[in-house]
């Protein structure tokens, strides 16, 4: 009998590759390398599962299958302040379990297929930073679907690990507020008091075991903090487990750069259906 | 690396669109510019000819074949455009649904 062993929210900011790899270190990647050591001492996977919230087909959701995976740059190339060096990555993958993610979304009656895709930086970069390629990995989209689908998504992933075999962690990158746009380079601490807003009640959701009362945020508070993937990781993380379970805040770094850099670990808490 | 002073793909989060540059083997510049992805996850594709010609289409992923430093656009006469490789690997996988970290960040992401 296979199991998720624990799902993580975390961010995926490129310039997380830069402090890291420079030794400044830092909250979020203090974390990040905190939750790394624990992936890799403690809970020992057999397979990381890692949804990219900048993978955002429309048409389904989608996995790649690959033997190996490599990384490719869709962020910002160019001097500047903030993750604008060249970073890669590789992993092997974890075919068999690939495949079994499909046939389980299929089963669902969800539109699953495969795709020859790689690891963008919201996937690469966290687990860069984590320090975790040595662990096979598969790859899958978060895409532009409802929030109803991404969770039964979710729940078919679980289902589909826990037929497997595997021990799995899942990792379904995010931010909470996402307004690059108010991220002026030259303006490193720029307020914007309804993405703090946004940030404080998301907390509050997800701490308290409440993922479903996402969907019920104001709809002009949810446009204006823009939440990277539409907060579709958490609906992912919720399918995969338990609706209620809460998750643990590991480190919030404030409204900063008009982006909410949220880290969150949830336990497993509820069976599949 | 050269990609610092001459981005050869950049995604503009205002106007939602993905722009790659490419030479062709007569030394042309041609331009693809990825106006909208749809549900199907077709996309809208304008191609801007070296003399400001366009021509718009409808593309999927399959349409665009990869080599290590060509991409090559089928249905489209001749057209087979040299990248570096870091930019043909960003164009790949926007093709197949990556949105980038916005060159250009609008208010509201994708």
């Amino acid at each position: 009998m296979g199991e998720v062993l624990r799902g993580y929210f975390v961010p995926n900011g490129s310039y997380l590759m830069e402090l890291a790899e420079d030794g400044v270190g830092g909250p979020s990647v203090e974390v990040l390398q905190e939750i790394g050591r624990e992936i890799r001492t403690r809970l020992r996977p057999d397979t990381l599962i890692v949804a990219s919230p900048h993978w955002q087909p429309k048409s389904g959701f989608f996995v790649d299958p690959a033997a190996r995976h490599e990384s490719f740059n869709d962020y910002v190339l160019r001097p500047a302040p903030f993750g604008r060096r060249f970073f890669s990555y590789t992993a092997t993958g974890d075919p068999e379990l690939a495949q079994a993610l499909i046939e389980a979304g299929r089963a669902a009656g969800l539109p699953v297929g495969p795709k020859s895709y790689g690891l963008d930086h919201g996937a690469f970069c966290p687990l860069k930073v984590m320090d975790l390629p040595t662990i096979p990995t598969v790859p899958i989209s978060i895409s532009q679907r409802s929030n109803a689908e991404t969770l039964l998504w979710g729940e078919a992933i679980r289902g589909a690990v826990e037929r497997s075999g595997r021990r799995v962690v899942v990792i379904a990158p995010g931010n909470l507020t996402h307004r690059l746009d108010l991220r002026a380079e030259e303006e490193r601490a720029a307020f914007f008091p309804p993405g703090a807003d946004f940030d404080r009640i998301m907390i509050e959701l997800v701490t308290s075991g409440r993922l479903m009362e996402i969907d019920k945020i104001d709809a002009e508070l949810l446009r204006q903090a823009a939440p990277e993937a539409g907060n579709r990781p958490f609906f992912l993380l919720a399918g995969v487990v338990g609706k209620d379970a809460p998750g643990r805040l590991l480190k919030y770094h404030g409204m900063r750069y008009s982006v909410g850099d949220a880290t969150f670990a949830f336990d497993v808490a509820a069976p599949a259906r | 690396m050269t990609t610092a002073d001459a981005p050869e793909f950049v995604y503009d989060a205002i106007r939602k669109m993905g722009i790659a540059r490419g030479v062709a083997s007569d030394g042309g510049t041609w331009t693809l510019e990825f106006h909208e992805r749809h549900a199907d996850d077709s996309m809208t594709l304008v191609i801007v000819a070296p003399d400001g010609t366009t021509r718009r289409l409808a593309a999927t992923e399959d349409d665009f074949a990869f080599a290590d430093d060509t991409v090559c656009v089928h249905g489209v006469a001749a057209l087979t455009l040299r990248m570096t490789p870091i930019y043909l690997k960003k164009l790949r996988g926007f093709t197949r649904g990556n949105i980038p970290t916005p060159d250009i960040a609008g208010p509201s992401l994708p």
